[in-house]
């Protein structure tokens, strides 16, 4: 064995070591770019994971099918009847729809969406192995525009952020990772706090809405959307309220929130590469015209 | 020309062994990063490199580990060379001590893989969650990282049993047992 620790294969192992350890600390520097191996294994490995993950994909949900098939009929009936409740708000709908285009043109501002730039459907590749807070890794990276930071969507509402990007994947951290903090308001009353991920509320799939004044309006089923950042689009639908409670110090409320979409279940999204942060100091003069009447 | 045959079969052998063991790392790698399920995984990743250690020179040993631990960072999200740095370092060791000290049986595979599967979930959990003061970090480590080592375990009888089918078939590595020095033992 002493032999071993005196030959040039020792050395190398020790050079090795420190390449390793130089990797780690070029890791934590690269501001959310993925590093040179990790973008290695991503390309290497990326037509069997695809293959993988779809017929992966396509056994869960067949097995989800019949294992949750009562469920499933529960959650119909309850839609229907939502749904027939929806059709009564319609009605109101076009009026409040040329309501919404006349403060608009107030406002000046524009169509909703029209100064998003969005990157092409992503699909979900790989979720992060063991991790509580459900990150996954889609297909498209910096070669389609993305960077570290921007904010994740699907049709329904916002999922997470990208925090680390090669170029031809990215990694996502969801909403239900502490690490993942948003400003958020209720659409009802204005209600301001922030939405935060929380291991135990991410194994139920809730988030917490924190920080909110005490004396705020917020009550169940209230909808919640992002207020606007440098990192997140302004208008973003985050949940509904499932409940509210008193932190225990008794300075503010809590609520926990159902997430519009469940990032555990998702499997393509798009990333909004680009937007104008005009509509955000728009909406947010706005919002302070109306809260000084 | 035996001795030239032999030589060639041995070759081949060993090519064959290592491109199977190479794409049983493949494999694991896939399994953990893509299978989309509720629940635990086992890190497939760290008991085969620990099995390639029982069965493999150090220095192939160490080199193998480290891309064991490559890929697992990046399937598990953690900073690149954490788990290299832990499975090259652990399977130097194991390599060393099945080749110099301990005797091939599924025992001591056994509570080295469980040391080193402890290791990484000890590490991991500290500076990923822990050191960051997460709320419930506690329960992560409950519901998280105790049934992954349970998982993990138990997975790595699996692959002992089939790197050991993959060594037998096309082995040329000699068993190393430890040689009770005795004066009894007449030798020819």
């Amino acid at each position: 064995m002493k032999e071993f620790f005196h030959s040039v294969k020792f050395k190398i192992i020790i050079a090795l070591t420190a390449v390793l350890i130089g990797a780690m600390i070029y890791s934590v520097t690269t501001g959310g770019y993925s590093s040179g191996s990790n973008y290695l294994f991503e390309v290497i490995f990326e037509p069997v994971r695809n293959l993988s993950s779809s017929i992966s994909d396509k056994v869960s949900r067949s097995l989800d099918m019949v294992i949750n098939a009562e469920k499933y009929y529960n959650e119909n009936q309850q839609l229907k009847a939502q749904l027939n409740a929806l059709y009564n708000d319609v009605i109101d709908y076009d009026k409040v729809l040329e309501e919404n285009k006349e403060l608009r043109v107030m406002l000046e501002l524009k169509e909703e969406y029209n100064n998003y730039k969005f990157s092409p459907p992503c699909t979900v590749i790989a979720r992060t192995t063991n991790d509580p807070y459900g990150s996954f890794t889609v297909d498209k990276g910096a070669n389609d525009g993305i960077k570290p930071g921007d904010p994740v969507v699907t049709e329904t509402g916002i999922v997470g952020v990208c925090f680390e990007v090669s170029p031809s994947t990215s990694k996502v951290r969801t909403l239900y990772s502490p690490k993942t903090a948003v400003g958020v308001y209720t659409v009802r009353t204005k209600a301001e706090g922030i939405a935060e991920g929380g291991y135990d509320l991410a194994i139920n799939s809730r988030i917490r809405m924190s920080y909110i004044s005490k004396e705020s309006d917020i009550r169940e089923g209230d909808v919640i959307v992002t207020s606007g950042s440098a990192n997140y689009p302004a208008g973003q639908l985050i949940g509904t309220v499932e409940s509210v409670e008193m932190e225990q110090n008794g300075l503010s409320k809590f609520a926990v929130i159902i997430p519009a979409e469940d990032p555990n279940t998702i499997t393509s999204v798009f990333v909004i590469t680009d937007y104008s942060l005009d509509e955000v100091t728009a909406i947010k003069t706005g919002q302070k015209a109306e809260d000084s009447q | 020309m035996n001795i030239e045959l032999k030589k060639k079969k041995e070759r081949r052998n060993c090519i064959i062994r290592q491109t199977l063991l190479c794409l049983l790392m493949a494999f694991c790698y896939v399994f953990i990063s893509s299978v989309n399920t509720v629940g635990t995984l086992p890190v497939l990743l760290i008991p085969c490199a620990v099995c390639y250690a029982v069965r493999e020179s150090p220095f192939d040993s160490v080199l193998y580990g480290c891309v064991c631990g490559l890929l697992l960072d990046s399937a598990s999200g953690t900073l690149t060379g954490f788990n290299a740095l832990i499975l090259m370092w652990s399977c130097l060791m194991i390599s060393l001590l099945f080749h110099y000290i301990l005797r091939r049986h599924i025992l001591n595979f056994l509570w080295l893989d469980f040391s080193v599967i402890l290791i990484q979930s000890v590490l991991h959990y500290l500076f990923f969650y822990r050191l960051w003061e997460f709320d419930h970090s506690g329960m992560v480590f409950r519901h998280i990282f105790i049934p992954e080592f349970i998982w993990t375990n138990i997975w790595g009888v699996v692959l002992y049993w089939l790197t050991g089918l993959i060594t037998r078939g096309f082995g040329t590595v000699t068993e190393h047992y430890i040689e009770e020095k005795s004066d009894d033992i007449v030798r020819e």
